[in-house]
C-alpha cells in the first residue's frame, strides 16, 4: 500500500500548496476591501478602523475552500469526465414532459395561491412572483430572437421596453385611449424604434453593436430624464390609467368588475386578471419565435448568426434580415413595456436603468442562447430568487438583525453566473432542435427507443461552439 | 473545358487572359479588372471570358489575386477598375453591354436575356438577381444547423416569395407549406447527389471535410445558378 499512500501524500501537499496560493491572493484582494474600513465618528471625522477577525475568517475560508476542491471534487470530476457521456436521450424525455407541466402550473397557479395564503397572501404572490416572473419570461423571449436566433448582442433592450411602457402611459393619460388599443400601438412604435436605431447599427458587429446598442439604451434612459415637459423627469409619470376587463374597470364602484359579477370587491381580481393577460402576451411571443423558427426568415436569422458572409453569398439580404429581428424584439418588448406600465401604474426612468438589460441579456445567456425553455427557467431562477431574497427573514435569526438579504442579491447572481458558466458554458439547455426534418419518421423511431439499437437520436445535439 | 491560366509577371501579380471563343457567346465577361488594396496591387489589369457550361479555372501561385478576383465577380469587393459582365437568357443582350456601361444602372433586359454589370451591384443581389454561386476557400456552412436547413437557407429568396415575405407563411397558409414541400424536394435531389440523403438531419458540422465540401456545393446549386 506504499505507493497509494504516497500518492495520498502528494496529492495532499499538491492541495495545500493551492490553497496556500489561492489564500495569499484573497489576502491580497481583501486587505484593502475587508481589512480596512472607514467609518466617520459624532465630529464628521473618518476613523479607519481595521477587521483582522473578520478578514481572517474569509482568507481561511477561501483557502479551505480551495482545499477540498483540489483534494476531493477535481479528482472526481476528472473521473467524471473520463466516464461515457450518457445518450441525450432522457433529457428529450425530460423536456417533453416539462413543458406541459410547466404550462399547467402557469395556468394553474393563481387559484393554487388563493387558496393557499388566502387573498392577502396572495395578492404578494401572484404580483411578485408570477405577474414579475413572466414580464422578464416575456422580455427573455423577445430577447431571444435578437441574441438567441439572431446573434447580434443587443445590450440596449430596456430602451425597447421604455418605449413601449412610455407610449402606453402617454397616449393613455393624455389622450385616455384603452390598453387594448395602446397595446399593438406601442408595440409599433418599439418595433419602429427598433428599425431607426437598427439602420445605423447593423452593419456593426459583435462587439461594436454590443456597445453601440448600450449607448442607445442609455440615450433613450437620458432623454425620458431630460426632456421633463413631456416624460416629466425623474418625476415620471404617475395614475396611468389601469386596464380594464375589456371595458369593465377593476373598481369598486357599482360598473366595476366586481359588481358586475356578484363578487365582493378585493384586489385579487385585477391581480389575477394581469397575471393572465402576461401569460397570454408571453405564450403569444413564444408561438411566434417557434412559428417563425420554421419559416424561412427564421432560418435565415439563424444562418445569420452561424455565417454572415455565407448568407450572403446564398443572396440573403442580411440587412433586412437583421433589421426584421431587431424590429420583431423590440415589438415584443414594446408589449412587456406597455403591460408593466399598466399594471405599476407609474413608471419612471428609473425603471430602465442598465442594470435591467444586464439582467435580461444575463437570463437570455444563462438560458442558453435560442432555447425557450432555457430561458423561461433562467427567468423564474434568477427573477424568482430576487423575490425569495425578501421572503428570507430567518436569516436574520443567523446574522443578526443588520442582515438584509437582498443586499446579497447580486453576490449570489455573481456565484450563479460562475457556477452555471463553469457546468453548463453554452447554458441550462443548450441543445437546438431543427426546424424541419428530412427523415422525421424515422428520427421518431430512434426517440422512441433509444437504448435498443444504440444509435444516438439525430434530433437533439450539443450545440457546436 | 477551357482553362484560363495565367502568365507569371515578376511581381505574380498579373493574370491574364487566354480563353476566349468566338464560336460561344460567354456567360461572363470580364475585363481590365483592377483591384487596389491602399497601395497594394492586388489584381492589375485582368481579363478574361467564361462560356455557358463550361469549367474555367484561374490557376496561378499564392497570392496571386485569385481569390480577389472571385471576390470582385460575387461583389464581396468593389473592383478599383474594370467591368464584369454576365448575361443569361438570350445572348443578344451583349450587344446592350456599352450602353448599359454608358447609362450607370445595374442590369438590362431585352427578350428573355438579362445582362448584369457585377460590379455595381452589392454581394447579396449578385448571388440573388444575377445568380452567381460561390463556395468558399475554408468552407463555410451554418455550421450548427443541419445539413437540410443549409440548403433550405440557400433557397431563402424563393421560400421568402412564397412565405409572403413572412406575413402569409405564419399565417399557416398552404401555398407556403407547398413552396417548403418543393424546396425540400430540390434538396433532396442535391443531397441525394452528393450523398449526403443518410446524414441530412445531422448537423453540418459534424460531416467530414469531404462531406462538408460536397454541402457546400449542394447549397451553391441549390440556388440555381448560373455562374458557380
Amino acid at each position: 500500500m506504499a505507493p497509494e499512500a504516497s500518492g495520498l501524500a502528494s496529492r495532499v501537499v499538491g492541495a495545500l500548496r493551492q490553497a496556500t496560493i489561492t489564500g495569499l491572493i484573497a489576502f491580497g484582494l481583501l486587505l484593502p476591501l475587508i481589512g480596512f474600513n472607514t467609518v466617520q465618528n459624532i465630529r464628521n471625522e473618518l476613523v479607519l478602523e481595521t477587521r483582522w477577525p473578520l478578514l481572517a475568517a474569509l482568507v481561511a475560508i477561501i483557502a479551505g475552500g480551495r482545499f477540498l476542491h483540489a483534494l476531493l471534487i477535481a479528482p472526481w470530476l476528472a473521473r467524471r469526465a473520463l466516464r461515457p457521456q450518457p445518450e441525450h436521450a432522457p433529457r428529450v424525455r425530460f423536456a417533453r414532459w416539462l413543458v406541459p407541466f410547466a404550462l399547467g402550473f402557469a395556468i394553474i397557479y393563481p387559484p393554487l395561491a388563493l387558496s393557499i395564503t388566502g387573498v392577502q397572501g396572495a395578492v404578494k404572490w401572484i404580483d411578485n412572483f408570477g405577474v414579475q416572473i413572466l414580464i422578464y419570461v416575456m422580455l427573455g423571449w423577445g430577447l431571444n430572437i435578437v441574441v438567441g436566433l439572431a446573434g447580434l448582442l443587443d445590450l440596449g433592450y430596456v430602451a425597447f421596453y421604455a418605449v413601449g411602457a412610455y407610449s402606453y402611459a402617454l397616449l393613455a393619460s393624455n389622450f385616455g385611449l384603452s390598453f387594448w388599443i395602446l397595446l399593438p400601438v406601442a408595440g409599433c412604435l418599439a418595433a419602429f424604434w427598433g428599425i431607426l436605431l437598427g439602420f445605423p447599427v447593423l452593419r456593426l458587429r459583435g462587439d461594436y453593436l454590443a456597445i453601440v446598442t448600450l449607448a442607445f439604451g442609455e440615450i433613450i434612459r437620458l432623454i425620458l430624464i431630460n426632456w421633463v415637459p413631456v416624460t416629466n423627469g425623474y418625476a415620471g409619470i404617475s395614475s396611468i390609467p389601469r386596464p380594464t376587463f375589456f371595458g369593465i374597470p377593476f373598481n369598486a364602484s357599482d360598473e366595476g368588475f366586481a359588481a358586475r359579477f356578484g363578487l365582493e370587491f378585493s384586489p385579487i381580481y385585477r391581480t389575477i386578471f394581469l397575471y393572465y393577460l402576461i401569460l397570454a402576451l408571453a405564450l403569444i411571443t413564444a408561438a411566434m419565435t417557434v412559428r417563425l423558427r420554421r419559416l424561412p426568415i427564421g432560418r435565415a436569422w439563424e444562418a445569420l448568426r452561424e455565417d454572415e458572409i455565407a448568407c450572403r453569398s446564398l443572396g440573403i439580404n442580411t440587412t433586412n434580415t437583421k433589421l426584421t429581428a431587431f424590429a420583431m424584439g423590440a415589438m415584443f418588448a414594446g408589449f412587456a413595456g406597455s403591460f408593466f406600465a399598466a399594471r405599476q401604474g407609474f413608471i419612471s426612468p428609473e425603471s430602465f436603468s442598465f442594470m435591467e438589460s444586464a439582467v435580461i441579456v444575463a437570463i437570455v445567456v444563462l438560458g442558453g442562447m435560442g432555447s425557450l425553455i432555457g430561458v423561461a427557467i433562467a427567468a423564474v431562477i434568477m427573477i424568482g430568487g430576487t423575490e425569495i431574497m425578501r421572503e428570507l427573514d430567518f436569516l436574520k435569526a443567523i446574522f443578526g438583525n443588520d442582515f438584509d438579504p437582498t443586499q446579497y442579491r447580486m453576490l449570489l447572481f455573481g456565484f450563479a453566473m460562475v457556477l452555471i458558466m463553469v457546468w453548463k458554458p453554452r447554458g441550462l439547455i443548450a441543445t437546438r432542435e431543427p426546424s424541419t426534418l428530412l427523415h422525421a419518421r424515422r428520427a421518431a423511431l430512434l426517440r422512441r427507443q433509444p437504448q435498443s439499437n444504440g444509435t444516438k437520436p439525430s434530433l437533439v445535439r450539443e450545440r457546436q461552439g | 473545358m477551357s482553362v484560363a491560366s495565367y502568365e507569371g509577371a515578376p511581381n505574380g501579380k498579373r493574370p491574364s487572359e487566354i480563353a476566349r471563343s468566338s464560336s460561344v457567346a460567354p456567360v461572363l465577361r470580364v475585363e481590365h479588372l483592377s483591384m487596389r488594396f491602399g497601395g497594394l496591387v492586388a489584381v492589375n489589369d485582368f481579363s478574361f471570358a467564361a462560356r455557358r457550361g463550361d469549367i474555367t479555372a484561374l490557376i496561378g501561385p499564392n497570392g496571386a489575386g485569385k481569390t480577389t478576383v472571385f471576390n470582385c465577380i460575387t461583389g464581396f469587393y468593389k473592383p478599383s477598375e474594370g467591368r464584369i459582365a454576365l448575361q443569361f437568357g438570350d445572348p443578344a443582350v451583349w450587344e446592350e453591354l456599352s450602353a448599359l456601361t454608358e447609362r450607370g444602372t445595374r442590369s438590362v433586359t431585352r427578350g428573355d436575356g438579362v445582362l448584369f454589370l457585377l460590379e455595381r451591384m452589392p454581394d447579396y443581389l449578385v448571388a440573388h438577381r444575377a445568380r452567381v454561386a460561390r463556395t468558399f476557400q475554408n468552407i463555410r456552412l451554418f455550421q450548427g444547423m443541419t445539413v437540410l436547413e443549409n440548403l433550405l437557407v440557400a433557397q431563402h429568396n424563393a421560400l421568402m416569395w412564397a412565405s409572403g415575405f413572412t406575413v402569409l407563411g405564419a399565417l399557416g397558409l398552404r401555398s407556403y407549406a407547398r413552396a417548403e414541400r418543393s424546396a425540400i424536394d430540390k434538396a433532396r435531389y442535391w443531397l441525394d447527389r452528393t450523398a449526403l440523403t443518410d446524414r441530412a438531419d445531422d448537423p453540418a458540422g459534424e460531416l467530414p471535410y469531404g462531406g462538408q465540401r460536397r454541402l457546400e456545393i449542394a447549397r451553391a446549386m441549390c440556388t440555381d445558378p448560373v455562374l458557380l
